[in-house]
């Protein structure tokens, strides 16, 4: 689709939320980016779904980009398309990195589900009202945030999270996680 | 295999049931908690993750071409869908383009690979219903392929031949026919696997009104490939959003409506059909040229040079160790590969390596439909539920 198209989104979006879209830009490949703020995030992707002119249908994928260095925020990122023509739009919701959480949109988008599950187990950013917020990819006994930048990436500092690791089976003397014991309580009665 | 774990306490008719993540049916190391009353299915939840190497952490520690080999092991059934993906989105970020002839080039080795795909996928969802002798069919012509492969790069599957700027090489003497002969007896092999399954009571029985997906559900739950388009979603990412020269190419893009096992077979067994047309076309206008774009800090300088020239042995030195630095901006650019939409997200910081690294992998979210899909099935149904979504776990678990 042409220019115009693709202005009317992000005019529509501040049609609807008003001064909660904080910004808008492009990427380089002149796909539109907006920033609004997590209050309006549940309302922008019901009328994605919903509302017949936009049908930006497709929730390719959710996920998190870590920016506490430089602006102490955390960004959680959404990228819709149509499934009709090739409009997009990223939607970026800024969180603080002290108190970080966004709204659930597992609700208006299933797919959302596991990429969510995922965000929250890799980014440490809470979704609330997700239904299933268990780990997805990592064990249950992690609880570091491994795709955030204070997460080491290689070196002695991964080392040292290893040994750790190491440490703590030895001491359970078996992997835990897997297999409870009051599960094997009852399965050996 | 599968062991009885727990007799519920609520009641005597639920049992829970661990299947995976060792089970030759469920695609490499998913695990799957069932729960099921007598054989039918109430309960179905997947537990993934087996795999997960942090494949996105590792890009942030690795260099901007260095990344490309990574991604091959995602998807190692289609190696070359992910560094098409990968090496796209970086050549928008850095503004730079394949000349055609390496275009061309790609547009044969992603065709080959998604036939390649496709084969595996034929090959393991036949076996698990017990159709083995078309198991040993697929892996034949998959051979074949994989020969193609290993004459263009010296590797039979992780070749990373696509990189940025176009490719690492041109083709070989007479690698052009060699596809060709390939592609001209393709589908007499294909009918043969079609009379071995359309033919066959059993294969239809187990796969015709099994698993339905409707149009809604797979819009709602994003899914996309062939599973998709044979739940009426016409979503190609080769049409919607052309790449490589894609808009070129004179193809149909297989659509059914019925949703179930069998029609998710139709549309990838078509699908095949249309990549060999595709991959010819390429073969038939191959242009000529060079397979490298010229830019002094992107592209590696041709091997020759570095004899004689001594700017292109520091160039060669400098591309290699150090890498390139990459504009700031961030990406994301989707290919089609055999599976579904396969994208990369890519946030550069402006230094030698990525800031960050989102990979939107196809199976991973056309998996998370069967909790939904799988409840009122028998478990032997969800066998072939399972090799129909055609999953890797490489690239869920990443």
């Amino acid at each position: 689709m042409d220019d115009v198209e693709k202005k009317n989104i992000l005019d529509f979006i501040r049609n609807l939320i008003g001064s909660n879209l904080i910004n808008s830009a492009q990427d380089c490949e002149g796909v539109d980016v907006a920033i609004i703020d997590r209050n309006s995030l549940v309302d922008v992707a019901k009328s994605f779904r919903d509302n017949p002119d936009l049908r930006m249908r497709h929730l390719s994928f959710v996920t998190a980009i870590d920016r506490i260095d430089m602006e102490k925020l955390l960004y959680a990122v959404y990228e819709f398309s149509s499934l009709d023509d090739d409009r997009r739009i990223r939607i970026k919701v800024p969180v603080v990195a002290k108190d970080p959480w966004v709204p659930s949109i597992t609700s208006i988008f299933p797919s959302a589900n596991w990429h969510e599950r995922e965000m929250m187990e890799c980014f440490g950013i809470e979704v609330r009202g997700h239904p299933d917020p268990r780990k997805l990819l990592l064990p249950d006994w992690v609880t570091e945030k491994p795709l955030r930048k204070s997460f080491p990436s290689g070196g002695d500092e991964l080392w040292a999270f290893h040994e750790k690791t190491i440490e703590m089976f030895n001491e359970k003397g078996d992997y835990a996680g897997s297999i409870d014991d009051d599960w094997l309580e009852r399965f050996n009665e | 295999m599968m062991n009885a774990s727990k007799i519920k306490g609520t009641s005597n008719r639920v049992m829970t049931l661990n299947m995976g993540p060792q089970h030759p049916a469920t695609h490499g190391v998913l695990r799957l908690e069932l729960e099921l009353d007598g054989e039918t299915i109430v309960k179905a939840t997947p537990i993934i993750g087996y795999l997960h190497t942090g494949v996105e952490k590792h890009s942030e520690a690795k260099t901007w071409y260095q990344n490309i080999v990574q991604y091959d092991r995602l998807d190692y059934l289609a190696p070359a869908m992910n560094n098409m993906s990968y090496v796209g989105a970086v050549e928008r970020l850095l503004g730079i383009e394949a000349p055609p002839r390496a275009q061309a080039i790609r547009v044969i080795l992603l065709e080959l690979t998604r036939i390649k795909s496709h084969l595996v996928w034929l090959a393991t969802q036949a076996m698990d219903l017990g159709a083995i002798s078309v198991f040993l069919y697929c892996f034949r012509e998959r051979e074949t392929i994989i020969k193609i492969y290993e004459a263009l790069s010296g590797a039979r599957m992780m070749q990373s031949w696509i990189c940025p700027g176009g490719l690492r090489g041109d083709i070989p003497d007479g690698w052009d026919e060699q596809v060709r002969s390939f592609l001209v007896e393709f589908p007499d092999r294909l009918r043969e696997y079609r009379a071995l399954l359309e033919r066959n009571p059993i294969f239809r029985a187990r796969t015709r009104r099994v698993g339905y997906i409707s149009n809604e559900e797979s819009v709602a739950y994003a899914l996309t490939g062939p599973t998709a388009r044979a739940s009426g979603v016409r979503y190609d990412l080769r049409d919607n959003r052309p790449y490589e020269g894609y808009e070129n190419y004179d193809f149909e893009i297989p659509v059914r409506t019925d949703g179930d096992v069998y029609a998710r077979y139709r549309v990838r067994i078509e699908e095949m059909i249309q990549s060999r047309l595709i991959a010819l076309q390429a073969l038939d206008k191959l242009p000529g040229g060079s397979v490298k774009a010229d830019h002094p800090l992107y592209v590696a300088p041709p091997r020759e040079d570095i004899h004689e020239n001594m700017e292109a042995l520091i160039r060669h030195f400098k591309f290699y160790t150090s890498g390139f630095k990459v504009p700031k901006g961030e990406v994301y650019f989707a290919t089609e590969s055999g599976k579904g939409e396969l994208g990369f997200y890519i946030i550069s910081d402006g230094g030698e390596k990525p800031y960050r690294v989102k990979v939107r992998a196809p199976s991973f979210t056309n998996l998370s439909i069967l909790p939904r899909i799988a409840p009122g099935h028998l478990i032997s149904d969800l066998v072939a539920i399972i090799g129909s979504l055609d999953i890797v776990l490489g690239e869920i678990d990443r």
